[in-house]
């Protein structure tokens, strides 16, 4: 807890700091190109969704960059522009780490070029002090969506295992972690995402804890599974029945599902249900729009338009009421898996440093 | 700038008899000037900005808002435990893809260029087309192939020969990352061999000496070269190139340098340690370095390379006798394990409604809906024209900078050498470093490309003319000087001359340098994808939009068919216009 | 196989034929037609004619690196290539050595590496020691010995050549294939490096084939000449031969300079075959003529080949009736010292003399021209 918020002190202090040489430096650079540095638009001063929207409309178009392939957010953006016409929406799928350090950057310039940034995971602490700060409960996104006062919860990204169906029959599929340790499993066949935040769950669950985890980490790594760089690479491999089962996320799984290919969720729990988070960056060109965006896609409309591509709010654990609406809860709940998702900025900072154990425990560990 | 000014003056000197300079003159020296200043502008920046960088603790922040200097991120990276392992692991590797690619490259280049190979005008352009295609399509695509629990290759293999191969091994990432180099190896090694004077040979094998004396003392040592030019650079890009170890050594956890540069840049923290990254880079520039040395020993006396004669040569072909159809039937097996079956596989995923091996049983499953579903995209037009409009300008730029580079250096003096040597070292720059560069410089300047295509044009340059100018200047090295020296005598210009003499006979290098910049830009993803926006997106981002996150490899490949295509119609196109025959 | 060959014989060439396909128009063009000859051991062999008459064509294929696609080549009794046979000798198993054109000096060589690679790499290797010696031995020969350890591209044109030379005789040669190697340097240079050539073969006795387009050096080098053209042989013979009794107007005309004049055969006359020709001219008397295809028949369209030194230019007219004399009038005249350039015109027919210097006529004066019958030779084709 204290090593969160003296990260997180000292982080703005140094930002502060940072800040003052960074407008001097500015300041030099102006003086030498004598180009218009232009400043950002104010924050809007709207407090409710009706002087939202004005604001927004005057600004005419919202640029988002997210993680994720653009088909899967048109339904929710063609609902938006359909709710709010008059404000076009510019979507760009921009990996994580790539986003978080091109907001940095765009920030220390001056000249951010995005009004709707994306965090998740690993992702999330570096973003803290890139966030505006907005009174998300004015622009009615519920009190359990916001998160850490500036992020807007708008869908989660449960880890979950998987397996071929056409490599794994029914009878031999692990029923839970310590099943996955069988020798059935050696020497290549599960396939394992190296940087272990499928291990989230671990320091998460205090029923599980981080000693057992490391521990369990330490038998898997024995069983040479077939390392990923990525989660991503560990589906293909499963679903292309290269290796009979591994890490996998709940979402590529259902899309894969849909279109055929042999491949289902295991009843490996529980897990971490990963969430992610829109916030407006601090000094964004459409700050209103922006705003408008995300209240959008937090509201009910705009995850009604999410749930269709896996991509929605759930429950922070496991809660199954919703199982026949949302194929992601109903996928958890027909395995059995139990989900936990994070609900405290302190987690973070305990993902951050659980994982290179993790990694040296695997045996994975790079550096 | 003073490497500008010097080049100037040494490449077109002012007639000593004439008092007053011509304006043409003056002209000329002014736009070399300027060339000069843009190139020192395009390589120092980012290479000043990578020493900068390494000198930072950035593990949670940008370089420049850290204040002071230390040597952290090196002792860092030679504290580490794998150090000793990643060395030599990346030592295997880069060797054993260099002399992979290289023998394969040699082999095809000498094949193609000097023999009567049967159907060597249809093959050679053909091991060309996989060059746009993204590493990490292609290694998904080798993945499918050859993986051993259900790759049709292996299975293959282990039907017909009992032995086990086994992908995901040091071996494999060497065979794979070699093939992988193969295309722009044997795009720098064809023109050293086609215009090779045939004369050599044949005084060699009229004195007594076999095939194998004659290409081992006279045909390698004389392109020497443009060999080790292209083994400098594919050894560099081996130790860059991060798809293939990712996906091939991962499994097994064979790291080699590129996985730890990638590691730097998605640490636990979140954020990417340009810090570490940059050190990384920095160790790449001084092993550049010594390089260049070599490369520098090795041609300083270039006369010695000078094998394109003035006179008229016949390139009448060496007969293989009865060796045609067994060589022939070698480079089909090659043709068909190293391009058909890859591409093959490509095509087959992007049929298939999710990734899985070639099978008959999947056969029914086929269809053209990722093809639909890539066409209705409504990105899609917009992607292809920006793609387009990039790779003509990156790869017109390049070729048009390196053309200029290589004379330079060989006509510039010690300030055109200077400038030729110190892009080099851009180089060896890793891509998303020079990417993060490139954004933070254009952010702060008020020049309106941020967010453009513009932007992505200018990194990729800033990326490619250290390569160009390489390809130009070993085929340059080869010019008999004799051949501008009568240009001279004769009474032409020295604007001349480089028109009517040099340029020609450059040409064809610098062709397939155009082509080599146009085919790699088409299919370049980090740099495209870190400078992406909403406006500036090119077919590789709307590549990597499906399988970032998705997986979607089977919407993915048939944009990578596409590219195939775009790729396979300007080889097709630049052969047409003959571009082999006058060489 | 059939080696029907003598052994004096060190090659024989026999039907040799090679076709080349222009890619373009799929045209097949015969660079060599049918050409075949026998070079004696030890002579000094030489192929002329202009450029692209097959003389080059028809020396590599002697060498093996092009093949023929018809036709038997032999060197020294033993079969290299036969067309019917399917047996085509690699160059580096012919015993053979070459100068090409521009000599093929490695360029990443220095000159004594480039000398001693046939004694290194060559059919017949020999001992460092031994290798050491005779390289210095022979680039002593040719003027080099102070040049051994530069590198190769620094020498000039003429010390390429004889390094050429140098390397070719190191290979112990049966045969020594030169091909144009004088053409690429400057007269003053290639009139003495002739000399040196003739020398070297000389005291080499190697048999060597030369091919050049320069009828001076295929004159004043060679044994025999073989004059080719589009292709096919004109003529074999000594220079002499070639000079003096051409076969042809192509052969006439293409060594040394000849006043040509059309005409038909008035009759054959005598045993020592005196052919009599009609011209515009008037009966010429042909002292010399080439074997006939067949029995020369009067009114049979042939030519009458005259050299300028034979045609006799006198101030007296001469009486008519008297054989090969005719009046004719000066067109003009050409000064060189040692000899008078003369162009003269008998009735339409101009012809060229060298007459003496001192020649006391100028252009518009009426002359007497006397051909002598001796040198003058009926052409047939």
């Amino acid at each position: 807890m204290r090593a969160v918020r003296r990260t997180r002190e000292e982080a703005r202090r140094t930002a502060t700091a940072s800040r003052v040489r960074r407008l001097a430096a500015m300041a030099i650079l102006c003086a030498l190109v004598g180009a218009a540095c232009s400043k950002p638009p104010p924050a809007p001063d709207a407090r409710n969704l009706a002087e939202l929207y004005r604001a927004a409309k005057a600004e005419g178009q919202v640029i988002w960059f997210a993680p994720k392939p653009e088909a899967q957010m048109r339904p929710a953006i063609q609902a938006f522009e359909k709710k709010y016409p008059g404000i076009s929406v510019k979507y760009t799928n921009k990996k994580a780490p790539d986003l978080v350090t091109q907001l940095n950057v765009e920030q220390a310039a001056g000249r951010v070029s995005f009004d709707v940034s994306n965090a998740g995971g690993l992702t999330v602490l570096p973003s803290l002090d890139m966030a505006a700060k907005v009174d998300w409960a004015g622009f009615r996104v519920p009190g359990d969506q916001i998160f850490d006062g500036n992020f807007v919860y708008v869908w989660a990204v449960p880890k979950v295992w998987a397996y071929n169906t056409d490599a794994v029959p029914a009878s031999v599929v692990p029923r839970n972690w310590n099943g996955l340790l069988s020798p059935r499993w050696n020497g290549g066949k599960l396939t394992v995402e190296s940087r272990g935040s499928f291990m989230t769950v671990w320091a998460q669950d205090r029923a599980l804890g981080t000693d057992a985890g490391l521990d369990f980490a330490a038998r898997l790594g024995r069983l040479h599974p077939h390392y990923t760089d990525n989660t991503t690479q560990a589906h293909t491999n499963i679903s292309s029945g290269q290796t009979p089962i591994g890490t996998d996320l709940i979402n590529l799984v259902l899309e894969d599902r849909a279109k055929g290919a042999p491949i289902a969720v295991a009843p490996v729990g529980p897990t971490n249900a990963n969430k992610a988070y829109l916030f407006v960056p601090e000094g964004s060109p459409h700050p209103a729009a922006g705003r408008l965006l995300t209240a959008f896609l937090a509201s009910p409309e705009g995850q009604a338009a999410l749930v269709g591509s896996y991509n929605s709010i759930i429950p922070n654990d496991t809660d199954c009421s919703q199982a026949a609406t949302n194929r992601v809860i109903g996928a958890l709940c027909d395995a059995g898996v139990r989900w936990f998702s994070e609900t405290d900025i302190r987690q973070y900072q305990q993902f951050a440093d659980f994982f290179p154990q993790v990694e040296q425990a695997l045996g994975t560990d790079v550096n | 700038m003073q490497s500008g000014t010097r080049v100037a003056t040494a490449a077109p000197p002012s007639p000593p008899d004439a008092d007053r300079p011509h304006r043409r003159d003056r002209v000329r020296t002014g736009v070399n000037i300027a060339i000069g200043v843009l190139l020192a502008y395009l390589v120092l920046f980012p290479l000043g900005m990578l020493i900068y960088s390494s000198l930072k603790d950035s593990e949670l922040k940008l370089p420049f808002q850290i204040p002071g200097f230390t040597l952290g991120n090196f002792t860092k990276i030679f504290s580490s435990p794998r150090v000793l392992e990643v060395a030599l692991n990346s030592l295997i590797f880069v060797t054993g893809t260099v002399v992979v690619a290289l023998v394969i490259s040699v082999g095809l280049a000498y094949l193609f260029e000097r023999t009567d190979l049967p159907g060597r005008r249809f093959l050679a352009p053909s091991t060309l087309a996989p060059m746009a295609v993204p590493a990490t399509v292609m290694a998904v695509a080798w993945v499918l192939a050859a993986n051993p629990a259900n790759g049709p290759l292996a299975i293959l293999i282990r039907r017909v020969s009992g032995l086990s191969v086994d992908i995901y091994s040091l071996p494999g990432m060497i065979l794979v990352a070699g093939i992988f180099g193969v295309p722009s190896m044997y795009l720098m090694l064809a023109p050293t061999f086609a215009r090779l004077n045939l004369e050599f040979e044949e005084a060699a094998a009229t004195s007594g000496a076999g095939w194998l004396t004659r290409t081992r003392k006279v045909v390698l040592p004389l392109t020497l070269p443009g060999m080790s030019a292209a083994a400098m650079l594919l050894a560099v890009i081996a130790l860059e190139e991060f798809a293939i170890p990712s996906i091939l050594g991962t499994p097994d956890q064979i790291f080699v340098f590129s996985s730890l540069v990638q590691a730097a840049l998605q640490p636990p923290s979140g954020l990417s340690d340009y810090g570490r990254a940059s050190a990384y880079g920095v160790l790449l520039v001084l092993l550049s370095l010594v390089m260049i040395a070599v490369y520098r020993r090795q041609t300083r006396e270039s006369h010695r390379f000078r094998v394109v004669g003035g006179k008229g040569y016949r390139s009448s072909p060496v007969r293989l006798g009865r060796w045609r159809y067994p060589v022939m039937t070698i480079v089909l097996l090659y043709v068909l394990v190293a391009i058909v079956i890859p591409i093959l596989t490509l095509v087959w995923t992007s049929l298939t409604p999710y990734l899985q091996p070639i099978s008959l049983d999947s056969l029914s499953g086929l269809s053209f809906a990722n093809y639909g579903a890539i066409f209705a995209n409504p990105s899609l037009t917009h992607a292809i024209v920006n793609t387009l409009v990039i790779s003509l300008v990156t790869a017109t730029l390049t070729a048009g900078l390196g053309l200029w580079l290589a004379l330079a250096s060989a006509r510039g003096g010690r300030a055109g050498r200077a400038l030729f040597d110190l892009s080099f070292l851009v180089f060896a720059v890793p891509s998303v470093v020079l990417g993060v560069a490139v954004l933070f410089l254009y952010l702060f300047l008020p020049i309106p490309v941020y967010g453009t295509i513009w932007i992505i044009v200018i990194a990729l340059t800033t990326r490619y003319v250290p390569r160009a100018s390489r390809m130009i200047q070993t085929s340059l090295l080869q010019l008999d000087g004799g051949l501008e020296e009568v240009g001279r005598v004769s009474g032409a210009r020295r604007g001349t001359v480089l028109r009517r003499v040099v340029l020609p006979l450059a040409a064809p290098a610098v062709t397939r340098t155009w082509l080599w910049v146009f085919a790699n830009a088409l299919g370049e993803l980090p740099i495209a994808l870190l400078l992406s926006s909403s406006d500036n997106r090119t077919v590789v981002v709307l590549l990597w939009d499906m399988i970032g996150e998705s997986a979607n490899y089977p919407e993915a490949s048939a944009l990578a068919v596409l590219l195939l295509a775009l790729s396979a119609g300007s080889v097709w196109w630049v052969n047409r216009r003959g571009f082999q025959q006058h060489m | 196989m059939q080696n029907l060959v003598a052994p004096d014989h060190a090659v024989t060439i026999s039907g040799l034929e090679k076709r080349f396909t222009r890619r373009q128009s799929s045209e097949v063009s015969l660079a060599v037609d049918d050409v075949g000859f026998t070079v004696p051991r030890g002579s000094f062999f030489t192929l002329l004619g202009p450029s692209g008459c097959g003389k080059t064509t028809t020396l590599r294929c002697l060498a093996g690196l092009e093949s023929a696609d018809r036709g038997e080549i032999s060197m020294n009794g033993k079969s290299v290539f036969s067309a019917q046979a399917r047996r085509d000798v690699a160059p580096e198993d012919r015993p053979i050595a070459m100068v090409p054109q521009s000599y093929g000096i490695w360029p990443h060589m220095k000159v004594y590496d480039n000398a001693a690679f046939p004694l290194r790499y060559g059919r017949k290797t020999c001992s460092r020691a031994e290798a050491r010696t005779r390289v210095h031995a022979m680039l002593d020969q040719v003027g080099l010995a102070e040049y051994a350890d530069r590198w190769s591209t620094q020498l000039s044109g003429g010390q390429q050549q004889r390094l050429a030379l140098a390397r070719a005789l190191l290979c112990e040669p049966e045969v020594l294939l030169l091909d144009e190697p004088l053409s690429n340097l400057d007269a003053k240079l290639r009139a003495q490096l002739r000399a040196e050539l003739r020398s070297f073969q000389q005291k080499f006795g190697v048999t060597t084939l030369y091919v050049t387009h320069d009828q001076g050096e295929a004159l004043a080098m060679s044994d025999t000449i073989v004059v080719m053209n589009r292709g096919r042989i004109e003529q074999i013979g000594s220079p002499a031969e070639i000079y003096d009794s051409p076969a042809s107007r192509f052969v006439a005309d293409f060594v040394g300079s000849a006043n040509l004049v059309p005409g038909v055969v008035d009759g054959v006359r005598g045993a020592d075959n005196v052919v009599e020709v009609k011209t515009s001219v008037g009966i010429l008397r042909c002292g010399r003529s080439a074997t006939p295809p067949a029995p020369p028949t009067a009114g049979r369209e042939v030519h009458v080949c005259i050299r300028p030194e034979h045609v006799r230019v006198v101030t007296e007219v001469p009486a008519a009736g008297e054989p090969n004399r005719f009046p004719a009038r000066i067109t003009s005249t050409e000064y060189l010292g040692d000899r008078r350039e003369v162009v003269v015109a008998v009735d339409d027919v101009s012809l060229r003399a060298h007459a003496d210097a001192h020649l006391r006529a100028g252009p518009g004066d009426e002359v007497g021209v006397l051909l002598d019958p001796e040198w003058t030779v009926a052409l047939w084709s």
